[in-house]
């Protein structure tokens, strides 16, 4: 019953967040009624070409009312209506290739599979690099403010839509496992949707794809200094002191020597106060700040959610670390809480009217999956350590050359 | 995406059929909506049965991984070892996003469809507003075609999915794609059972008397 109780509020919370494009259309345009308008759809006086045409841009207000107040003309940061309509169905937009999405969608879902965390990255670099979008948008940083923040925010969502697709499928799973610690996962879902409702609020619009980029180039920048410190030395140590001591209890247990002692059962509270609970948990004490939950969500969404990435790979070295959280209780709740953050980003981004190209969408989730699949028998020949060392060097050079691109405007190549 | 565009002109006659089945515009809009979102739900299904079955060694490689390193923690607990019980709980951590993401990319193979459904839906109904015959807070009366669509895509997934379990054959197909050993996560309540070798005896008398158990007199 609880499974599917759990089955039921995600999939209410699924549903919120596709539907927010109702949310986002104006209602200043003159509604039809509604058999007249399923009627027209019904029985089309047009031809579907014709109706392609229309554009794929869905809570097309905003973006119309962007490309209304942009400059008509044939030169850079400039509407040519003549032009065949491109990403959004704006005109003159750059069209993404349908075979180039799909082959760049593979490579972030072999990531996904291989590394985890920096696919998300890569999916970023699609929408903003590869595909033209984001040079596209920014050459309406002086004509069109507007159309440069509708089509950033639009890169944005789509990222989102990405990379929280794990964080769903992870929660329902968690769910079903029965394991979702929901007081916990309350406490950190409410600082995420505190977090990215703030974040998406106050940047909605309001972000230059220029000033994006630059933020997004730091946090590639600070992941790959992290990913740095995790192939060095000290932290392959680090990993290494881990894995033995892992190991050895392993075999303790084997050889039961451990594992089945008659040791203290039960939860024992020593102390509580509002900024730290200490606990003996089978004898073993623990502390923990039932604050830091909810703030970490909070920082962590917010971030999450202005750049487009997922979160959780944040959040779980972060329950673990500051609150010791066991493995199935930081990572179901943190599943929650990205999923929680995820929704409510896209939400009021879109509430605030950003559209959505499905058709890109789709193909990438294609892409993703066919990635994810063929990773696990490729990766085989690669090691992880000679995996994450490519990426630094990705890391490094999508890092500075974006902090480069968007602070600064200067760029290294092109 | 304008090969895409072309794409979605000429499925559309394939597509459109099923929202004309009936003169009156609310039930040819719902029926169309019910007919090709349960495609999408099959065709999601089928791919992502398919991707479960192929990728059935990696996937039960990854889970059972998780799960032992997760039981190992329960065991660490148990034995008041802080130190292993950090250690372990870390091995878990990083099996436990391996078997993530491989989910996630199963997951996507199962929603595929629905995003070029909609992309197909917005190129015809896009923009088309209906009347509600009430007023909803923070929508209004008047809707979009993803207010009707998606609720029923979501309600058409969770029918399907209970449907099709209820047929032996669809169950034998799951079982097909099914990954790892079986074995079940412990759950941390388990700490605060007696321990198992202290009440070996009483593990006897729980397999007699089920999961509850008897306390011995």
């Amino acid at each position: 019953m609880k499974r599917f109780y759990v089955m039921i509020v995600t999939a209410l919370v699924a549903l919120a967040c596709v539907s927010a494009p109702l949310w986002a259309q104006d209602n200043a345009s003159a509604p039809q009624a509604a058999p007249a308008a399923v009627e027209q759809a019904a029985t089309p006086a047009a031809a579907p070409a014709a109706e392609a045409t229309k554009a794929a841009a869905p809570a097309g207000n905003k973006l119309q009312m962007a490309i209304a107040k942009a400059p008509v003309g044939t030169e850079k940061g400039q509407i040519d209506p003549a032009k065949p309509a491109g990403f959004l169905g704006i005109p003159g937009a750059p069209q993404v290739n349908v075979i180039l999405a799909l082959i760049w969608a593979i490579w972030v879902g072999w990531i996904f599979s291989t590394v985890g965390a920096f696919g998300g990255v890569m999916a970023g670099v699609g929408h903003m690099t590869i595909f033209g979008l984001g040079a596209y948008a920014k050459t309406f940083k002086g004509t069109a403010p507007e159309l440069n923040k509708t089509v950033t925010d639009s890169i944005r969502a789509s990222n989102q839509f990405l990379v929280g697709l794990s964080a769903l499928i992870s929660s329902i799973n968690y769910g079903k496992m029965g394991r979702l610690v929901f007081p916990l996962a309350i406490a950190l879902g409410l600082g995420s949707l505190l977090g990215a409702w703030g974040s998406a609020t106050l940047t909605a619009g309001k972000v230059s794809f220029s000033q994006y980029q630059g933020w997004f180039g730091l946090f590639v920048l600070g992941l790959g200094m992290f990913l740095f410190w995790d192939t060095s030395a000290a932290g392959q140590a680090k990993k290494s002191k881990a894995k033995q001591a892992a190991k050895a209890f392993e075999e303790a247990v084997k050889a039961q020597k451990a594992g089945s002692g008659a040791a203290p059962t039960g939860v024992k509270i020593l102390g509580m106060s509002i900024s730290k609970v200490d606990f003996t948990f089978c004898g073993v004490n623990f502390s923990f700040n039932p604050i830091l939950p909810i703030v970490g969500g909070v920082v962590i969404s917010a971030v999450a959610a202005f750049l487009g990435v997922g979160g959780g790979f944040l959040l779980v070295p972060f329950l673990t670390a500051i609150t010791e959280l066991p493995m199935y209780l930081a990572a179901g709740t943190s599943a929650l809480a990205v999923l929680v953050s995820m929704i409510t980003s896209i939400l009021t981004l879109m509430t605030k009217g950003t559209p959505i190209d499905w058709a890109l969408i789709g193909t990438e989730m294609v892409g993703i999956a066919i990635g994810s699949i063929v990773g696990p028998y490729t990766s085989k020949y690669l090691s992880d350590k000679l995996l994450k060392r490519i990426f630094i060097v990705l890391a490094l050079y999508v890092g500075i050359d974006y902090v480069l691109r968007g602070f600064f405007d200067y760029k290294i190549f092109g | 995406m304008g090969m895409f565009r072309d794409f979605l002109v000429a499925l559309d006659p394939f597509v459109i059929w099923a929202f004309r089945v009936s003169d009156e515009p609310w039930v040819g809009f719902l029926v169309g909506s019910l007919i090709l979102n349960l495609v999408c739900v099959m065709f999601g299904d089928v791919t992502s049965i398919l991707a479960r079955r192929l990728n059935r060694k990696v996937y039960g490689a990854y889970h059972d991984e998780m799960v032992k390193h997760h039981n190992l923690s329960v065991q660490a607990l148990r034995s008041s070892d802080k130190d292993a019980y950090k250690a372990v709980n870390k091995q878990a951590h990083e099996a436990f996003g391996k078997y993530f993401f491989s989910q996630a990319g199963a997951f996507a193979l199962s929603i595929w469809p629905l995003p070029f459904a909609l992309a197909w839906m917005e190129m015809r109904f896009g923009g088309i507003s209906m009347d509600l015959p009430f007023s909803i807070p923070g929508v209004g009366t008047s809707v979009f075609y993803p207010f009707f669509f998606i609720p029923i895509y979501i309600a058409t997934r969770l029918a399907y999915g209970k449907i099709m379990r209820m047929l032996p054959a669809y169950r034998r197909v799951l079982e097909w794609t099914r990954h790892g050993k079986g074995e079940e996560m412990l759950s941390f309540v388990e700490l605060l059972k007696p321990s198992p070798e202290r009440d070996a005896d009483a593990t006897v008398v729980n397999e007699k008397d089920g999961p509850e158990g008897k306390e011995k007199p």
